[in-house]
């Protein structure tokens, strides 16, 4: 395996962890919460509302509308 | 002073501080804005120095939030990246977001347990995912090559130069804000 595939696994990696922490929060809430909970915990602070909105937001700027600096 | 210094210290100040001063380094002007301006208005809250917004969160029709949605996926798959359309878009979403995001705190209970582990263990994901993009960058860096070391966006800029990588990433993208801010806030 090159370099440049094993960062790809590597990313893909970190997608298939998340949709298996998502799986167990839903299957196994006694271990951890389900993501909604979380995020129902979470957003009800308006300084990490601001802050995810932000980081949202940029995605869609950075892939959409900023050119990427290389 | 010391008090207030220590205030500042919140995490998301800090995390926005960083982006700002990473971006400097990259020298991209307008992620330095963003984040900068963003670590700006965290402080204000920090500081107690700006707090107007609604009671609780708007309610927002589902029609409207439909008709948004479909609007500016439209806008935003017909036009070409890095356009203007692009830009009016992410702009109108600004005033939308504020709207959204900035009306006073709920009550809540204390969370449990459990919530502290899932919150930890995504804090932990979301930080090390975002580690392995900065391993990446700083690799391309040193090589001077970005296929060798290549960040998400190297790998996602030809992909959303496609109409179907496109309208996946729009799609994902809205859904997501929706749900962040949108249709499930409201429960």
């Amino acid at each position: 395996m090159t370099l440049p595939q094993l960062i790809v696994f590597g990313y893909l990696f970190f997608v298939a962890i998340g949709i298996a922490l998502a799986a167990i929060g839903r299957l196994k809430p006694e271990v951890i919460s389900p993501l909604g909970q979380i995020l129902n915990f979470v957003m009800s602070h308006r300084i990490t509302r601001i802050a995810l909105f932000v980081v949202w937001w940029w995605l869609g700027w950075h892939f959409l509308v900023g050119v990427t600096v290389r | 002073m010391k008090q207030h210094l220590v205030r500042s210290f919140n995490p998301w100040v800090v995390v926005f501080v960083g982006m700002a001063l990473f971006h400097a380094w990259r020298g991209s002007v307008q992620d330095i804005v963003i984040f900068g301006g963003a670590a700006l208005l965290i402080l204000t809250q920090v500081f107690g120095l700006y707090s107007l917004g609604f009671k609780r969160q708007p309610t927002v029709s589902i029609a409207a939030i439909s008709a948004t949605v479909m609007i500016s996926a439209a806008l935003l798959y017909v036009s070409p990246r890095h356009g203007l359309v692009n830009f009016l878009v992410l702009i109108a979403f600004v005033p939308i977001g504020y709207l959204l995001v900035m009306h006073q705190d709920r009550a809540h209970p204390l969370p449990s347990k459990e919530d502290l582990r899932g919150r930890l263990t995504w804090a932990i994901w979301a930080a090390a995912f975002a580690l392995v993009e900065l391993v990446a960058y700083l690799g391309s860096k040193i090589v001077g090559d970005l296929s060798v070391y290549p960040t998400i966006s190297v790998l996602l800029d030809p992909v959303l130069d496609t109409s179907i990588g496109r309208a996946t990433f729009v799609a994902l993208w809205l859904i997501s804000g929706v749900y962040l801010f949108g249709v499930r806030r409201r429960r």
